[in-house]
Formats: C-alpha cells, structure tokens, sequence
C-alpha cells in the first residue's frame, strides 16, 4: 500500500522539480542560451496545444500550425500597425493572436465535427490540407506581405518603460515565455483534471457510446479545439516577437508536422511530457544540425519510428502522467495507508 | 422498422408502466436489439413512434433521448477500457449537473455518489484500476452503474449476462433486482438465457420475426407450444 502510495508521488514530484529546472535553468546559460531556450519553451507551449486536443481529445490534427501561423500573423500585423486603428499595442497584439485562431479554430470545429462529424484518419486529411491551403493563401496575400512575410517584427517591450529600455532583455523575455508556460500548463491540467477531461477521454476512447450518456459531443470536441487553437496562436504570438519575422511557412504543413513529431515522442497523452518533448527535439537539432547537416531529418524520422513503436506513450510520458485528481482517489485508502503508519509507528 | 427490403420490425407494440421489470426473449435476428436502437434514437423508425413519460422522441438523437431519461447498455459492454473505473463512473455522472463543457468543468459533486456507484457494482477497492484489466463480469457491472450514475427511469440492458458463469449470473440478477427494487427503476432486460430469466422473476415478452409473439410469465410462455417452435424452429419460418 505504501509503495503505492511512493509510485504515485514520482510524476507530481518530476513535474514540480522540471519546472523549478527551466525557472533557473538563466542561472546556468549566456545571454544567447537564454533566447534560445525561450524559443524551445515557446515551442513547448504549441507542442501542449496539440497534445490536449490530440493526445486527450483524441483529434489527431495534422493543421495545427494553422492557428500557430494566424497568431503569429496577428501579433505581427498589429505591431507593426498594419492595423492602423490599434496604435501598435502588443497587449491588443497578444489579444487578437489568442482569440483570433480561437475563432478560427471554432468555426472549422463547427464544420468537422458538426453533423456526423468526422473521425480518425478523415479528420487528419482534411486539417493537413486546410494546412496547405492556409499556406498557399498566405504566400499569395500581398495585405500580409505574401511570399516574404514580415520582417522587422518588434520585440517584447514592458509597458511602464520608455524608449530603447522598454524593450526586454533576453532575460526578461525569458521570463515572459516562461510564465505564459506556466500559465497554459495550469489552465489545460486544470481542465483536463476536472470531470470535462473524463468526458474528453471519454469521447476519444468512444465517441458513440458517450452520445448515449446524453453528451452532445461535437460541442465538447469543438470547445477542445477552440482552446488549442488560441494557445497555439498564443505560442505564435510569442514566437514571432522573439524572432522579428512571420512568414507563411509558420501556418504550413510543415511546421504542423514537426509539432506533430515533438508531441509523440514526448508524450502526447500528458501535457508535461509533450512540452519536455518540444524542448528536447529542438535541443537535440540545433546539436544535431550542425554536425549531421540535412541528414538531421533523417534521424528525426528515426526517433519519430522508433518511438512510436518502443514507446508508444513517448519518452516522457509514463514518469511525467500524474495521479488520478483526488476527487476520484478513494478516501478510504488513505485511511487505510495512515493507520498503517500509525500501526508501525 | 425496415432496412432496404427486410423488414425486422413490423407492427410491434410495447408499453412499459413506471417502475417495471420486463424481459424480452426470442431468437437471433428477431429484432431484439433493434428495438432498444430504435428506442434509443440509433436509427429513426421507418414508420411508427416512440414515446418517453407522453413525449414523443421518434427520430430524435441519441443524446437528447439519453437527457429524458433513458440509459442503454450494449451488448459488447459500453465502457471505456483506457479509462480508470472511478473515470468511467464520473462520466455519467457529470452531466447531472449540466450538459455543456463549461458545467463539466466548474463540476463539484459530492463524493459520496461516486462511492455509493461504486458500492453498486462491487468496485470500491479498485477505483483506481484501468477497467481493460477487469473481468468480464465487472466490466458488465460497471456499465450498469454507469447507467444507474446517469440518473435515468428507464434503464435498457442488452445481455447483460453474456459469456457470464453461473455465479456472476447470479450476482447480475441480484444486481438488476435491487435497481428495479431499491433504486424505483424501469428496466427492460433482453437475454438469450432461460435459467437467467428465471431468476429474474418477471414479466416476459417474447419475440418473433420482429413482432411479439407472447407476453407472460415465465411458466405461462414456457409452456407455450409457439415459444418452443419458435426456439427449435418447427412450424413458423426461422427468423
């Protein structure tokens, strides 16, 4: 009983301790370490948006930088005043890069899965070539700069400052990344540990049978996929501040398919796990690159095989599940275990 | 009901009174579990109506058949393998308090339900368990309390003791009486097994070639020569 008791203390701990790690990992890094791991925790927070709606909602999403790319786009668009009427603030910036694909993502939900809703690999088909159709538009949409983009992106600045100082150092952007982490990490375990997650997993394992408990369940996948869509474009957001440029290729079939990718091998059924595994595939590229060349994506492939058939809950996924919410732990046990400490004692 | 050409329900009507326990008997392929889709909203009825406590649900979907108060297990048993027992249960339950995501979410439930659920179907020292890990006849029992977690009047079984032993047999029975007994059910049971429906004590209705064939006690049908050509296949046409 105790050792059980042990075993269910190891991923709450783990969790706890990953999240003291990247809050002084600054402590350890220079100054370009620093704006490089802000960006793998950026990545985190995208790679978190795919694995609630994919690894608890079970909608495999092959489109998700979709809703990366429209943040992205917004952020950019408003800094750079391209929307006249907003005065370049980055707090509406952030605004509309998460409520934007919000909306997007909700009325795309309310096409796939409204009606008889589509399911499984049919799903996947058609959010990968909303992908390449979104992609396509852009390269060809002059309003948001078309083939080339956006440069010159202004970075973060803090509101209280003046000038040149209130721009953030890499430190304080660091810090910015690393919150709004911490912040969606809370939000999705808060939601997928309340009685709405049960009903997502229920959806996911059964859809069918979880209509004759009287759930409509199309309303539930497409409140999954609207919350995705508008942390994805909050990592979007994030992510083009950082680096000063938006281009098409961040709302493209590649880019969803890396996100892909980063999901499974860490972990897609836990969010902890799939954020870890954002952060240790682009750890391991920017590594690997450089010595491997263009032979890096082939041992991406490798990793990717080899994870999905050695371990299909991801490398991080088994240590970093946490317990049942306590609501559903029986209290009797508890008892139990505490009278037999007392016993011993 | 018709599919293409085949007829498999024709002219068939059954009423059920509050707080009834009802078996229904009868061959493979008379119509059995098509009645409980019908009912259930899993197909619209070609013809003919459905009606819940006076409100007409023909054609509705299965979810808003479901919220007036009907819960349905499957044969293969409805439950969610990947999912810890206490998770299963929660399901059901959390939509007494609303049927949105955002009420699923804001969510507070006593504790207590979940332990008499548990309680129920036998499970309270193993909350915890993924439910793929569990017997047969747990699984069997689980789903029932799920339904019973639903809140609903009207409580549908379809073999509820498929590939069961005698023992657990026993139990389920034992199980269906208390619902119908304790909880004020109406259960409506569909089972192959004579010695099951035996133990069930009840009403019997008895299906043929998607139309009833008898309704009785289980002496009276037992007795009856057209329930025993009907199992043996003498006389009437096989269905």
């Amino acid at each position: 009983m105790m050792r059980k008791s042990n075993n269910i203390q190891i991923p709450t701990a783990a969790t706890a301790a990953i999240w003291l790690a990247i809050l002084v990992a600054p402590l350890f890094l220079d100054d370009w370490g620093v704006s490089q791991f802000a960006q793998y925790v950026t990545y985190g927070i995208f790679a978190m948006s795919l694995s609630f709606v994919w690894g608890h909602g079970g909608m495999l999403c092959f489109g998700q930088a979709i809703f990366f790319g429209i943040g992205a786009y917004l952020m950019a668009l408003t800094t750079l005043e391209k929307f006249s009427w907003f005065g370049g603030s980055q707090t509406v910036g952030l605004l509309l890069a998460i409520s934007g694909p919000a909306v997007v993502a909700h009325l795309l939900g309310r096409v796939l899965f409204g009606g008889r809703g589509l399911q499984g690999a049919y799903f996947a088909i058609v959010t990968l070539c909303a992908a390449v159709i979104v992609e396509i538009t852009a390269q060809h949409w002059r309003f948001i700069g078309g083939f080339n983009g956006l440069l010159g992106v202004p970075p973060l600045t803090i509101a209280w400052r003046d000038g040149v100082d209130a721009y953030m150092t890499s430190i304080e952007v660091y810090y910015a990344v690393f919150f709004a982490a911490l912040a969606v990490f809370a939000a999705l375990t808060m939601i997928v540990r309340s009685p709405f997650g049960s009903v997502l997993a229920a959806i996911r394992g059964d859809e069918n049978r979880t209509r004759y408990f009287g759930y409509d369940t199309a309303r539930f996948k497409i409140f999954a996929f609207t919350v995705s869509g508008a942390i994805a474009g909050l990592a979007g957001a994030l992510f083009t501040a950082q680096f000063g440029f938006v281009s098409p290729a961040l709302c493209g079939f590649a880019l969803s398919t890396e996100v892909l990718i980063w999901v499974a091998v860490g972990g897609r059924g836990v969010l902890m796990a799939a954020f870890l595994g954002a952060i240790l595939v682009r750890s391991v590229e920017s590594y690997l690159s450089d010595s491997l060349g263009n032979y890096w994506l082939m041992a991406l492939g490798i990793l990717f095989v080899a994870t999905v058939v050695l371990a299909p809950q991801g490398v991080f996924g088994r240590w970093l599940n946490l317990p049942l919410p306590k609501r559903l732990r029986p209290a009797k046990v508890d008892d139990k275990s505490a009278q037999e400490m007392t016993g011993m004692a | 009901m018709q599919f293409g050409g085949a007829v498999v329900l024709e002219n068939l009507s059954i009423s059920l009174p509050e707080n009834a326990l009802r078996c229904i008997i009868g061959p493979n392929g008379c119509g059995k579990t098509t009645l409980y889709n019908v009912v259930t909203g899993a197909f619209a009825p070609t013809s003919g109506h459905v009606f819940i406590s006076g409100c007409d649900v023909t054609g509705k979907q299965p979810q808003d058949i479901a919220r007036l108060g009907v819960a349905r297990k499957f044969q293969v048993p409805g439950i969610y393998p990947e999912l810890s027992v206490a998770e299963n249960l929660e399901v059901p339950l959390a939509r007494r308090s609303g049927n949105g995501p955002w009420s699923t979410i804001r969510n507070k439930r006593p504790r207590q339900l979940l332990d008499e659920l548990l309680e129920l179907c036998g499970l309270v020292e193993r909350s915890e368990t993924v439910v793929g890990t569990l017997a047969h006849g747990e699984k069997q029992w689980l789903e029932i309390a799920m339904l019973v977690a639903t809140d609903a009047q009207l409580i549908l079984l379809d073999e509820p003791t498929a590939g069961m032993s005698v023992i657990e047999k026993e139990s389920t029975a034992d199980l269906i009486r208390k619902l119908h007994r304790d909880l004020g059910k109406t259960v409506l049971v569909i089972e192959h097994d004579m010695t099951f429906v035996q133990l069930l004590d009840c009403p019997v209705v008895v299906m043929m070639n998607g139309a009833i064939l008898r309704e009785g006690s289980y002496e009276d049908v037992r007795a009856d020569q057209r329930v025993i050509d009907a199992y043996l296949g003498k006389g009437i046409g096989t269905c």
